[in-house]
């Protein structure tokens, strides 16, 4: 008998048919107890790695992936954000994550397969049919790679350093809390980890100092975070389990404090010229690009309770805040946002390094 | 029919933006050389038309070649060249030298979309205004025109001009204003959305009084009480933009607000100047100036922005 065409053809449409009743009859497993099969772990695992290569291959790769700041950053995030599932060099990971199908991870033993560019792309874009979520804000390849910096640290890293530098000024958690264990807190508890009991923040810049700040524009802030407006995976993670109440009575005990840092750059330490430029800049702003003066706003003679203090708040969050208005991914939602935009939207990224200098190197109280 | 229509465009060639109504020596020089034009074109036209009318008319005939020749060789290359040739020598002459300035008042008038920065320079003295043009009457004064983002045209059109101001080049315009009045001027280059808004009020001073009205612009601030307004100003962050002599030297991204309150429109040339204007204009700048580079301040409550309106007013 020769196969004709009409054979094949009644082949394809029997397989049609089966394939279609297999899928229509929920036949198929999906449990997540049974695990995968070796042979579909192995495939669904290599299909992730090529793909994560293959679009990770534009991405370029900062310098200065090894800052105490970023990985302090990733720190203190992994450890609220990542170590539930993974867990990390001072607990294992807990129970529940272990019964996802694939189960996710411990990460020390297998960062050293990746670059930092494939790490950056599975942090911001996560793994699709696993449990690995995306980053949730999108627009903030900095938070990314401050994860991605503290990854590439985490294999050398002892548990007590880790430790520290995940609960910063707060008293770490009895052995085995497990993973809940942060949500349950005291939210100030948490927020101590980062931003420390007197708001000062992270001296290497990982945090903002809350500490300058007035009560109403922290509230705005938090809200704005509550909202999803102000885009941060960091902050918008740490607001969304608070309450109204919880939220007022943090802006409330942070505005409580009295500034006694001093500026936290030695204005000594830094070029002369960066500094003459950025007094320049907060003094008179650039007037042929249109930048107004930042002390119009920002100084200690002008301004509403709505806007913040920069005087002696961190150069890194500085920059990275100037960071985000120019490039239009800085919203709050709040009243007066659009005043900053509008100011600051032709800085240059050398015209941001000078100025971030320079209010780092004032003091809080500095009276110009 | 047509002439009346025509009629009601005479109006239009008086006031205080006509080039037909010259206040100033250029402005004058041009309106005659207008005039001339005018006058010669319409003879030349009169010419044609009789010539074509009479060939129109003429009995058809054989003309002699001597004759032929005459008429196009003396109406088509003779009397072009001569009149063509006359009219060069009129306005070569009429074309102003520059090589030296005879002026000793310099103004600096740098466009910025969509209003204009006005120093005025005499001897060491450098005053800083905005949106607004004073000029002794009798007096050549040497404008210095710049813009800041792109092409503007500076025109004065009783007093003489207009003038490109080409971002990266530093045009020059003398210009002799020669009777007191006031005037407007406006850019002529279409420059954005407000092109149309950018506008500005000229003031001419009879001879002797423009050094007071100097004086006058070079002291602070007239009103120097610390009041609600001014307060709001402050902390508003109006300061990081404006200057006001002798109260806040900050931002200079905007006009200099220091004697805001005696020009006579707003914005320059976008309304008259009065409470109700500032108020709107306060309010929300992009709703009266579409692009105006200034934020809308749409959350502060009325009283607010009353008491920063009549703040401004009182700095004369
Ligand atoms: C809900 C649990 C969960 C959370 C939270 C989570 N992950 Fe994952 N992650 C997974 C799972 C599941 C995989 C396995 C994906 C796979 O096998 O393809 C994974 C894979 C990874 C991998 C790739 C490991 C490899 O080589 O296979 C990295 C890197 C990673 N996660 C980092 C992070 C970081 C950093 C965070 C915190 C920002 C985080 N994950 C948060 C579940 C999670
Ligand atoms: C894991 C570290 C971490 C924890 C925990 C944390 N924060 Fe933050 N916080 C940050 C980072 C990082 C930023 C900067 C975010 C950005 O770029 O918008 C920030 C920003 C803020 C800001 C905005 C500051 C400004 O000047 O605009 C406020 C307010 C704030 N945090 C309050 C809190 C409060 C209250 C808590 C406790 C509920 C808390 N944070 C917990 C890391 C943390
Ligand atoms: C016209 C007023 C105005 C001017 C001028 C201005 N700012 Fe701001 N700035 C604001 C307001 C309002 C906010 C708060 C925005 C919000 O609510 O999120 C802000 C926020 C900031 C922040 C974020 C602070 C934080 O804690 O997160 C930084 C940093 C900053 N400005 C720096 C500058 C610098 C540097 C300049 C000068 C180049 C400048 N600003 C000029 C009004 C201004
Ligand atoms: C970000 C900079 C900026 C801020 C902040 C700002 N302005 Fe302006 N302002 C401008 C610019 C630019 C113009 C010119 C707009 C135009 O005419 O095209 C202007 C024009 C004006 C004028 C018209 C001046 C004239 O010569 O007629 C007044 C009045 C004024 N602003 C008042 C205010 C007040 C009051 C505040 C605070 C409540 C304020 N401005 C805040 C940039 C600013
Ligand atoms: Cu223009």
């Amino acid at each position: 008998m020769t196969i004709r065409l009409r054979h094949l053809v009644h082949v394809l449409a029997a397989l049609v048919v089966t394939c279609a009743a297999v899928f229509w009859s929920g036949i198929i497993s999906i449990s997540a107890s049974s695990g995968h099969w070796t042979i579909t772990d192995l495939i669904l695992h290599t299909a992730m790695r090529r793909s994560v290569i293959f679009h990770a291959r534009n991405v370029t790769v900062p310098p200065d992936l090894e800052h105490p700041g970023l990985v302090r950053r990733g720190a203190a995030h992994f450890e609220s954000g990542c170590a539930p599932c993974h867990g990390s060099p001072v607990r294992p990971r807990s129970t529940v994550p272990q019964e996802m199908t694939p189960p996710p991870p411990p990460l020390a033993p297998v960062i050293g397969q990746w670059e930092p560019q494939h790490l950056f792309w599975i942090v911001k874009h996560g793994v699709k049919f696993t449990g690995m979520p995306a980053w949730p804000a999108l627009s903030r390849d900095d938070e990314v790679w401050a994860i991605t910096a503290f990854l590439l640290a985490m294999p050398e890293m002892d548990g007590a350093t880790y430790t520290a530098l995940a609960y910063g000024a707060a008293e770490p958690p009895a052995r085995g809390a497990g993973g809940l264990s942060l949500v349950t807190r005291p939210p100030l508890e948490n927020c101590v980890r980062c931003h420390d009991h007197e708001g000062k923040g992270d001296p290497n810049g990982a945090f903002p100092r809350l500490d300058i700040q007035t009560e109403i524009y922290l509230r705005k802030a938090l809200e704005a975070y509550h909202r999803g407006q102000r885009a941060s995976g960091i902050m918008e993670s740490m607001v969304a389990p608070l309450t109204e109440a919880e939220t007022t009575a943090l802006a409330a005990h942070y505005a409580r404090k009295a500034p006694d840092a001093p500026a936290p750059v030695d204005p000594a330490s830094l070029p002369p010229d960066i500094l003459r430029r950025g007094k320049e800049i907060a003094q008179i702003g650039i007037p042929e690009r249109n930048v107004a003066s930042c002390l119009g706003c920002h100084g200690p003679k002008t301004g509403r309770p709505e806007f913040p203090q920069i005087h002696g708040q961190y150069r890194e969050y500085i920059e990275i805040q100037l960071n985000l208005f120019v490039s239009g991914t800085r919203s709050s939602g709040a009243d007066f946002e659009h005043l900053m935009s509008m100011a600051t939207h032709a800085l240059d990224p050398a015209d941001i390094e000078a100025v971030a200098a320079w209010f780092a190197s004032r003091p809080p109280s500095a009276d110009n | 029919m047509v002439a009346l229509l025509l009629l009601l465009l005479v109006p239009a060639c008086g006031g205080p933006q006509s080039a037909l109504d010259p206040a100033g020596l250029e402005a004058e020089r041009i309106g005659s050389f207008f005039l001339f034009m005018v006058l010669g074109a319409a003879t030349i036209w009169a010419l044609l038309m009789g010539t074509a009318i009479l060939a129109i008319l003429r009995r058809p005939g054989r003309h002699t070649e001597r004759f032929a020749n005459t008429l196009i060789i003396g109406g088509g290359v003779i009397f072009p060249t001569i009149g063509l040739a006359a009219l060069l020598t009129v306005g070569l002459r009429s074309l102003p030298d520059w090589s030296g300035s005879p002026a000793d008042l310099r103004i600096h008038v740098h466009g910025e979309q969509f209003w204009w920065r006005v120093a005025y320079e005499r001897g060491d003295e450098r005053i800083v205004s905005a949106n607004e043009i004073h000029l002794p009457a009798g007096e050549p004064v040497e404008f210095v025109l710049t813009t800041a983002d792109v092409i503007h045209s500076f025109w004065m059109p009783a007093i003489g001009g207009k003038m490109d101001m080409m971002p990266g080049r530093v045009n020059r315009l003398i210009l002799t204003p020669t009777t007191p009045g006031i005037y407007r001027g406006a850019c002529a280059e279409f420059c954005g959305p407000s092109h149309a808004l950018m506008a500005f009020a000229i003031v001419v001073h009879p001879p002797g009084e423009f050094d007071d009205w100097l004086v006058a612009e070079t002291s602070p601030a007239s009103n120097s009480a610390e009041t609600e307004g001014r307060r709001l100003f402050l902390a508003n962050g109006c300061a990081a933009c404006h200057r006001i002599g002798g109260i806040v030297e900050l931002g200079e991204v905007g006009p200099d607000l220091t004697h805001v309150g005696s020009r006579r429109t707003l914005a320059a040339g976008t309304a008259p100047m009065s409470r109700q204007a500032l108020t709107d204009w306060i309010t929300d700048p992009q709703a009266l100036k579409p692009g105006a580079g200034m934020p809308a301040y749409t959350m502060l409550p009325e009283e607010e922005i009353l008491a920063i309106a009549d703040f401004l007013l009182s700095l004369e």
